[in-house]
């Protein structure tokens, strides 16, 4: 950026003389826009200010998410003034925090809800069926005929066969159900008669998150539907399965082989955040997608040890389609898994995986990266490899890792957590990609500064360095690394790009901030911690920062663990 | 063609605030503002004179933070999801940010209203947060004291307004 200023424009400027302008300047929609940001009691603060703020906080805009809490409800004129601001409410969150609400409080929540016309997304948190008080989605299946996303949490009783009847023909435009409850029956009333409305509702859902077990254990007649009517239920795009509630994983495994046998062709994202996926059962998944095709894109798996490479195998092969896969606590799936994944998905852009490593690892499992390619579409790749113990048998060959990176042209954002990973590796990393934007380096204890020799010296970018520049770096956890190693970082390319470094648990001084300042010409921020006591005190690093900031305008955060104040 | 080969060439614009001072940025800096995005394409302001954009809302002194602003957040890398050290760095308003707005209440109302008539969003929403935090925890009174606003109720109206907005908890 030049500036070219006219003579005297300066002195012009301040010899205008006129008041500073006050937060009358701003009009009511900017006024507005400000009041967005505070929660409801500060709104309604506001509205005591003066006539103009009384104005803007009546304003209906304002209003569209609406955060309620039982205990707000119990006082008589705080619901009074919630019922007048519900009816711009396009958002509703209502529920309890410590006890169960009052039947006071439910009877307000109907009437409130009543005066939601407008709303999208109603959430209700521990505001189930009391007895002889009225049921809240019966009423929102009478008035907020716009509803599109229904999240329950802790609910007893609340479907009820009227209430499942009234959200069913009331709310025609539900596609996204979230069931959070933990234990409790959520079906109460004639619960014979829940099942045919709850079908009809879910055949009407997109978007369905609930715990793995609770669609199989509620109540006999509804679970029977359920089972049977997932072929029917075939708008069903997204499903998120939490952890079972019950020790017997059986019944959460029925309910995610019954949504494959009947959705798995159509699931664009699966989430299963449960144990339950074994070997078996990942074999049952592929013979029932098998036949159908299947378009799943998004697969997160938190399945356990219970599934091994050869289960991996059998789910990859009927979803050849996946653009983003996460598998974490897979212990058994080792590196051989890794590769697995690279070669059987060609359309991968984000992976992200987590090595589990033993002494007794599987043999194959030596050096991750032979003879593996990784797909050329990737973007992201998050790596961990645990324990992060030095002991663990996980390698990786320099060879290997530059062949297996090659042809990764997209890849700019590398997460590793790897205690095996040296400098010569990291060096390897930075070679093989320099598009590379983002590089979080955890729990890499052997990284010193001979990483950042190889790479060409600041200033200067070769042609295959042009397209774009390290903007972000991280070494977290990385004893080795010292004031030395940042030195030789400040002489290598990436000093000219960086913008941002968190350095945690390393060995640096205060005499590396004098340093990142001189030589880091985009910096902006700098986030220092350390989580055991370090050795240089804490005046000395305010000092130092103080010095930077003299003449850079670069955001320093040096975190010093508590002992570190006290003991000096 | 011949047009698009001159921007190619010469990737800058010049920017002329109320008071006349003119600023030289980027293209591409300046169209993070939509209004002046608008304006080349609508207005067609045509690249061989050497005209600069008039932009007759905004003084020197806001120009010129406006512009560092837009400098900072030219390419902010793209969000990477489930990244467990990138969370804990997300703040409401990322620290750069706040830095930025470290500045007297006269420069940050500027700011909102250049941003709004600029039209950059993430620039208005940084500058109303900051606004927003400025009234969180205070009451009526302070919050009077801290903006130097008059309080224009009537005792009457100001008994009927504080109870009509009560709220029984916790702010």
């Amino acid at each position: 950026m030049w500036i070219t200023a006219p003579p005297n424009c300066r002195a012009m400027q301040s010899s205008t003389g006129r008041a500073p302008p006050t937060i009358d300047v701003l009009p009511s929609e900017l006024l507005m826009q400000v009041l967005q940001h505070l929660t409801v009691p500060t709104r309604l603060v506001c509205a005591q200010v003066c006539r103009r703020w009384a104005d803007v906080v009546r304003a209906p805009v304002l209003w569209e998410r609406l955060p309620v809490t039982a205990t707000a409800l119990d006082d008589y004129s705080t619901a009074a003034r919630l019922m007048t601001l519900a009816t711009a409410a396009k958002e509703l969150d209502l529920g309890t925090v410590f006890e169960p609400p009052s039947a006071i409080a439910i009877d307000r929540a109907a009437t409130l809800l009543l005066r939601c016309g407008e709303l999208r997304t109603l959430r209700l948190l521990d505001m189930g069926q009391y007895t002889g008080g009225p049921n809240l989605l019966t009423v929102a299946g009478r008035s907020c005929l716009q509803l599109r996303e229904l999240s329950l949490a802790e609910c007893p009783g609340i479907f009820n066969p009227e209430a499942l009847a009234s959200l069913s023909d009331g709310c025609p435009r539900l596609e996204k159900l979230e069931l959070l409850t933990d234990g409790e029956e959520i079906f109460g009333g004639d619960v014979a008669q829940c099942a045919a409305p709850f079908c009809r509702l879910l055949g009407r859902i997109q978007v369905l998150h609930v715990r793995a077990d609770m669609l199989a254990t509620s109540a006999g007649p509804v679970a029977a539907a359920i089972a049977t009517g997932w072929c029917r239920f075939t708008r069903l795009r997204e499903v998120t399965l939490d952890p079972p509630a019950s020790p017997s994983p059986a019944r959460a495994t029925r309910v995610l082989l019954d949504i494959i046998s009947g959705q798995g062709d159509q699931l664009q994202r699966l989430t299963v955040h449960s144990q339950v996926v074994t070997d078996a059962i990942a074999g049952q998944i592929a013979a029932r997608v098998g036949l159908k095709g299947a378009n799943l894109r998004h697969l997160h798996l938190d399945a356990g040890d219970k599934l091994t490479v050869w289960g991996l195998r059998q789910l990859l092969k009927c979803w050849p389609g996946l653009q983003s896969l996460s598998l974490v606590h897979c212990l058994s799936l080792g590196a051989e898994g890794f590769r697995l994944a690279c070669q059987e998905l060609p359309d991968l852009t984000r992976l992200r995986y987590q090595i589990a490593a033993s002494p007794d690892a599987p043999a194959g499992s030596a050096d991750v990266f032979r003879g593996t390619r990784l797909p050329p579409s990737l973007r992201v790749l998050q790596l961990y490899v645990t324990p992060t113990d030095e002991a663990c048998g996980i390698r990786v060959g320099e060879p290997a890792f530059a062949t297996a990176l090659g042809g990764c042209r997209g890849l700019t954002h590398v997460t590793i957590s790897w205690p095996a990973c040296d400098d010569s590796l990291v060096a390897c990393l930075l070679l093989t990609l320099p598009q590379l934007q983002c590089l979080h380096l955890l729990d890499c204890r052997l990284v010193t500064g001979k990483a950042w020799e190889t790479l060409p010296p600041a200033g200067i970018r070769p042609a295959d360095h042009a397209s774009a520049a390290m903007l972000e770096l991280t070494l977290a956890n990385c004893p080795s690394l010292d004031d030395g190693s940042l030195s030789r970082l400040c002489t290598c390319s990436v000093a000219t790009s960086l913008n941002w470094l968190w350095l945690d648990g390393t060995a640096v001084t205060p005499d590396c901030l004098t340093l990142l300042a001189r030589e880091c010409p985009s910096l902006l921020e700098v986030y220092i911690r350390w989580t055991e006591l370090p050795t240089s005190n804490i005046e000395m690093w305010h000092h130092a920062a103080a010095v930077v900031n003299k003449n850079r305008d670069i955001h320093l955060r040096i975190d010093l663990p508590e002992l570190a104040n006290m003991g000096r | 063609s011949q047009l698009s080969n001159q921007r190619a060439a010469m990737p800058n614009i010049k920017l002329q605030s109320s008071d006349n001072e003119i600023f030289e940025v980027e293209l591409e800096i300046a169209k993070q503002s939509n209004t002046i995005k608008t304006m080349l394409e609508d207005l067609s302001v045509s690249d061989d004179s050497d005209d600069p954009v008039p932009l007759p809302n905004v003084n020197a002194a806001i120009l010129k933070k406006v512009i560092a602003w837009c400098t900072h957040h030219k390419d902010d890398p793209p969000p990477v999801e489930e990244d467990e050290y990138k969370e804990r760095r997300t703040d409401d308003i990322p620290t750069w940010d706040l830095e930025f707005m470290k500045v007297d209440q006269g420069t940050l109302f500027e700011i909102i209203l250049a941003s709004n008539y600029l039209d950059i969003k993430g620039l208005l929403d940084v500058a109303c947060k900051t606004v927003a935090n400025m009234i969180k925890g205070k009451s009526p009174e302070e919050i009077r004291k801290t903006f130097n606003i008059k309080c224009d109720f009537t005792a009457e109206e100001l008994e009927q307004v504080r109870k009509e907005n009560e709220w029984c908890e916790e702010k």
